[in-house]
């Protein structure tokens, strides 16, 4: 009978907080398997449903996965907005609660400290598209010679030069206020078209550890910073707030085998 | 009509976001792109290896292909992007459908292999009659 049931685990909470669990992934029951100061968040499932052998049919199956990191997601989303949680990376699935319960004890030290490096926070996600015309230049009269062709073709590269680097120094600058707004700071490779689902391309695509208290704060200025963009035809988009994903990390300075 | 098999449903579990000037998510409650979650959920968090290790492989790839399954099939072919229709995973769900989808291209394509098909019988046709008469002149000679 036990054969038949996966754990999967949504993510780490501290020991001791009482908030009421969502419905987990196809409905199934959220528990929580507590190991000294925090808890795994975790549903039982049937292999059949998302068993190591569908995990690996379904590796490359984009209806599937799309299920599954739906309802993964939703189970934290739901936890975020009570109380810190350490998202966990799909797959995370374990034979039976005592196995997972062995490797969280395993690694204590480290996942207490990861868990702390996110106490009180929540994370941003920061996006600036290109959306506005990029500046052209307006000459539309006939060159009246070859070589005055060029000089035309070659001040035309030069603007688009300066604009382009002037497009990247304020998405820097905007980059470092926002992380100056907040607790730590990610960027992660722009979203291709395909994925963004936008024709406009995107310059920036961060992430933000913000403390819980800084959101109002964190909004103004996104508004204020976007305000800027716009008039050289960019606009700054922010999300939010999210389990934090991007910093579910093990602290650098905490020492491996510290347990 | 042109949505692969079931695109319609999904997208309407998930409506396609148009965001506002700056802020876009409101503490949750707004639904979030799925490409942003995906890029979450399949690409961060912290890993915590137990007894059963399963790797996915290039999630950029897996998560366009997810997109596109939700995107608009139209919005992706102004885009350019129009390989899902050759693909498995894409379009095997119901390639009825999925055939009636794209009809327009096929039907044309299916009436000029017609068309070629055609000629090319003719042309047989022709050439047999052009040997059998070079036949004929050879015995005469």
């Amino acid at each position: 009978m036990a054969d038949d049931i996966v754990v999967h685990a949504y993510g780490l909470v501290r020991s001791g907080v009482s908030l009421p669990l969502p419905r987990g992934i196809d409905g199934a029951a959220v528990t929580l398997v507590d190991v000294g100061r925090f808890a795994a968040l975790v549903s039982e499932l049937s292999t059949d449903a998302l068993g190591e052998e569908q995990w690996r049919a379904h590796e490359e199956d984009p209806r599937w996965l799309q299920h599954v990191a739906t309802e993964h997601h939703a189970v934290l989303q739901a936890v975020v907005d009570q109380t810190d949680v350490l998202p966990l990376r799909l797959p995370a699935i374990y034979r039976d609660t005592g196995t997972l319960r062995r490797v969280l004890c395993e690694q204590q030290a480290e996942l207490e400290a990861a868990l702390e490096s996110v106490r009180g926070h929540v994370e941003m996600g920061a996006k600036i598209f290109l959306v506005g015309p990029s500046a052209k230049t307006e000459t539309q009269e006939r060159p009246r010679s070859g070589r005055d062709y060029l000089a035309r073709r070659s001040a035309e590269a030069a603007t688009r030069e300066q604009a382009r680097v002037r497009r990247q120094q304020q998405v820097l600058t905007v980059h470092e206020q926002l992380a100056h707004g907040s607790t730590r700071g990610t960027v992660n490779q722009p979203q291709e078209a395909a994925l963004s689902g936008r024709q406009e391309p995107m310059l920036l695509n961060a992430a933000y550890l913000l403390a819980r208290g800084r959101f109002d704060d964190f909004v103004s200025l996104a508004e204020q910073l976007n305000a800027d963009l716009a008039a050289d035809g960019m606009a700054l988009e922010i999300t939010g707030p999210w389990p934090p994903y991007n910093f579910a990390q093990v602290p650098e300075s905490t020492s491996v085998g510290g347990a | 009509m042109v949505d692969p098999a079931g695109l319609e449903q999904t997208s309407q579990s998930q409506p396609v976001h148009r965001p506002g000037p700056a802020f876009v998510g409101t503490g949750g409650r707004q639904p979030q792109q799925l490409a942003d979650v995906l890029e979450r959920v399949l690409d961060k968090g912290i890993v915590i290896v137990g007894d059963i290790q399963v790797r996915l492989l290039d999630i950029e790839l897996l998560t366009i292909k997810v997109r596109l399954m939700i995107a608009s099939v139209d919005r992706a072919r102004e885009m350019g992007i129009n390989w899902w229709e050759g693909d498995a995973f894409v379009s095997s769900p119901d390639q009825s459908r999925q055939a009636n989808g794209s009809g327009d291209d096929r039907a044309e394509l299916q009436r000029r292999i017609d068309a070629l098909e055609q000629r090319l019988a003719q042309d047989e046709k022709a050439g047999e009659i052009h040997a059998g008469q070079g036949e004929e002149r050879r015995e005469r000679g």
